[in-house]
């Protein structure tokens, strides 16, 4: 199994999540966990760079759903780096790009 | 598919974390081998993760083990999910929704709504004898 990672970063007032390998359940609980550090620690934004993840399944997505729903609580945004095409697929099949930015390589955010 | 065929591929997995990724990388590599085209190949994969981890996370089967059978005809590829649970309450699972509403749906099991948009085909067959769910995809 890819080994799942996370790390994280702040800059301004996004907090940024560095994820590496597979984002099922476990993996979506610990960035539930790191995310409400932030919003506790008054971070407005979350950037989520999933550059190196190799998948994300349904329940990881339920994740970012509620991350979501947080974000628009404290007027967040939520920006997605990945330019995994099945990974972009899942996203674009949930409607996910209608309420978060979906860029592929980090040069692309502005904080 | 009923009938067995010399190109089936027929996998028995234990529920056991991460067992979805060994379904979905089977798919991946028979596909694959088979010439279909990598995206077709992720797509098919992906599905088949869905319901390997619907498997295992709802079936509450005694022999706790998820079956899979791969199967490829003329221009399409078949993937049997079966297990030898109780079956789980598809009126419950997201089929069809509105992306405006996306939001509410953070609690509801997603997984049947991917698979429908990653394959052509999802036929789930609930009985005594456990829950089925076929995928096919056209190549």
């Amino acid at each position: 199994m890819s080994l799942f990672t996370i790390n994280t970063d702040t800059a301004n007032d996004s907090g940024i999540l560095y994820l590496t390998g597979y984002i099922n359940e476990e993996a979506g609980e610990k960035i539930r966990e790191k995310s409400e550090v932030f919003f506790s620690s008054g971070v407005k934004n979350i950037v989520i760079d999933m550059k190196k993840v190799s998948l994300i399944n349904s329940m990881g997505i339920a994740v970012l759903i509620s991350l979501l729903n947080k974000l628009l609580i404290v007027k967040g945004r939520l920006i997605i780096i990945t330019d995994n095409e099945l990974i972009k697929k899942t996203l674009s099949i949930m409607g996910l790009q209608k309420y978060c930015t979906i860029v592929d390589d980090v040069n692309q955010v502005e904080l | 598919m009923g009938s067995q065929m010399k190109t089936d591929v027929r996998i028995s997995l234990p529920f056991i974390p991460g067992m979805e990724l060994l379904a979905a990388n089977a798919v991946q590599q028979y596909c694959e081998i088979n010439g279909f085209s990598h995206t077709a190949a992720n797509e098919l994969a992906m599905a088949t993760l869905e319901a390997t981890i619907n498997a295992i996370k709802h079936s509450q089967s005694k022999d706790q083990r998820v079956f899979l059978a791969i199967q490829q005809e003329q221009n399409k590829v078949k993937v049997l999910v079966h297990d030898h649970g109780e079956g789980f309450d598809v009126s419950k699972a997201n089929t069809e929704f509105d992306s405006e509403n996306i939001l509410d749906l953070e609690n509801k099991g997603l997984g049947l709504y991917i698979m429908k948009q990653l394959v052509d085909n999802v036929n789930i067959m609930i009985n005594e004898h456990g829950t089925q769910i076929l995928l096919t995809k056209n190549i």
